[in-house]
């Protein structure tokens, strides 16, 4: 009997191991995904400045749009930014920057200009692995949560102090389907 | 380019006088092989006849059976030489109406190494063969394709320690080479997911843990496209920059337009597709007229499946770095 009790607790001991080892793995998951999405992320900050000189001797009349996204580069750029002030900042500079193409269809000469086409494939590109990086981190923060909520892993997630994390809020665009190669294939 | 009706168009003047052409040829051929198989054996009898009841030396038996072989070996060459040339002839015609910038090669086919770097079937490859490579451009997009059959063999003692091989298809049908329109490195596989559609997500894990598929199980946003499709990645999130919702969309559309299973697999910035494919579809038959439509047509859907994933997957959009 005492034995019987003994192989118990051994299994129950090494359930417990593994179960934490598989949180520890999924949240390290997490962790991974958010810095791939930080390293996209930080190639459309390095862009900014090449888009904004490209442009900005076309579109005199229209500084605001290239001040703007300057000054949400400049605020991604800064330490100690929260999840939430990350997500918010860089949907915002996702808007400015489709203003400013928006704007260069205004502007033919530019538009046709063999450098800014350069660039803007090149924009075009960073977005998508952007997109593609955040798909990723939401795959693995759905693991991960899935992992913290489902019995029996929620009851050692609790008394370990692990949580639920936020997802990456995917653009209305890029969810139904209709991401940028759809939309810029007018423009080829 | 709306098939049918393209197809049709060009059918009556370019592709008819070209098959009229061999069908007189083909008569020919099927005429002298119905003469040997109908003439040799009643001669051989006669002959034999004459050797038992007249003063014909037994040698002749043998001798007529020697022409016999010649005239049929002869017959077989003919045979092959007015396939080739048919060939080269009414398939290089449909080849290059229906895309002038590709070139039909029907002795050549994609290479075994080509197949291997796809890494789609990973089993060890005895025999591999091929013909009818088809290569060229559409649009900005390089492609080749050909039909493949690639085997590998298994080998039994029996008791008497006689060895028995025995030759299992891996793959055998259309296999497509395509230039992608995204720069990547790593490798990406899309495989036709019939474990999870019997079990469900028993069967995903499953899958995840028994297949021997490079990189690791990735799971994708898309429900429908992962109730068809097991992917299989290096890097998740490269493979997530190659599968984007719009692609996934395409391919499932592509999917239901061939009718037919197939796998893709993404690797080094190349798109290979492959379709199985059941029977030779651009060889003509001995004892049927190729003056017909229906066997002109299925060349063009042969090459409409190669062809069809530039269009059908918006390979020709170069919107990206790679252009």
């Amino acid at each position: 009997m005492d034995n019987t009790w003994l192989l118990a607790l051994i299994l129950g001991a090494v359930a417990i191991v593994l179960l934490l080892n598989s949180l520890i793995r999924k949240r390290t998951q997490v962790s991974s995904a958010f810095s791939t999405m930080d390293v996209m992320l930080k190639r459309r900050y390095d862009l900014i400045p090449n888009l904004v000189t490209a442009v900005e001797g076309y579109v005199k009349h229209e500084a605001d749009v290239l001040n703007e996204v300057t000054r949400l580069r400049a605020q991604a750029t800064s330490e100690g930014l929260s999840f939430d002030e990350a997500v918010k900042l860089n949907g915002e500079i996702d808007s400015a920057v489709r203003g400013i193409l928006l704007t260069v269809e205004n502007y033919p000469d530019l538009k046709a200009s063999r450098s800014f086409l350069h660039l803007q494939r090149t924009l075009t590109e960073v977005e998508e692995q952007i997109s593609a990086a955040r798909r990723a981190y939401n795959a693995s923060v759905q693991d991960y949560n899935n992992a913290v909520e489902s019995v029996p892993t929620a009851f050692i997630a609790r008394v370990a102090g692990f949580r639920e994390r936020p997802f990456f809020e995917i653009p209305e665009d890029e969810r139904s389907g209709s991401d940028t190669d759809k939309d810029s294939k007018g423009d080829m | 380019m709306d098939a049918p009706e393209t197809f049709d168009e060009y059918y009556e003047p370019a592709v008819k006088p070209v098959l009229v052409r061999y069908e007189r040829k083909r008569k020919t051929i099927c005429l002298v092989l119905l003469a040997l198989v109908i003439v040799a054996p009643i001669v051989l009898i006669g002959l034999m006849l004459a050797v038992a009841r007249l003063d014909i030396p037994i040698i002749s038996v043998p001798v007529f059976l020697g022409l016999v072989a010649i005239a049929a070996s002869v017959w077989h060459v003919m045979w092959r030489q007015y396939v080739s040339r048919f060939k080269t002839d009414v398939v290089g015609t449909i080849v290059r109406l229906h895309s002038p910038h590709l070139r039909y090669a029907p002795k050549e086919y994609v290479g075994k190494d080509r197949f291997l770097e796809s890494l789609i079937f990973q089993q060890r490859i005895d025999r591999y063969h091929g013909k009818d490579l088809v290569r060229g451009k559409i649009g900005l997009t390089e492609l080749a394709f050909s039909w493949i059959h690639a085997e590998f063999k298994t080998t039994k003692t029996d008791k008497k320690g006689k060895e028995h091989t025995k030759w299992h298809t891996i793959f055998r049908g259309l296999f497509v080479i395509a230039d992608f329109n995204k720069d990547f490195k790593g490798a990406t596989v899309v495989i036709p997911d019939t474990t999870a559609c019997i079990f469900g997500s028993v069967g995903r894990t499953i899958l995840g843990i028994v297949t021997a598929r490079p990189g690791k199980l990735v799971k994708l946003e898309d429900p429908e496209f992962e109730r068809e499709f097991a992917v299989y990645g290096e890097d998740q999130v490269e493979a997530r920059y190659v599968l984007s919702p719009a692609l996934m969309e395409r391919i499932r559309s592509y999917r239901k337009k061939i009718g037919t299973d197939m796998h893709i697999s993404f690797v080094h910035s190349n798109i290979y597709v492959a379709i199985p494919v059941n029977g030779d579809t651009f060889e003509p038959c001995l004892f049927r007229s190729i003056v017909n439509r229906s066997l002109a047509r299925r060349c063009f859907e042969a090459l409409e499946q190669g062809t069809g994933i530039v269009e059908d997957l918006d390979l020709n959009t170069r919107i990206w770095s790679k252009g």
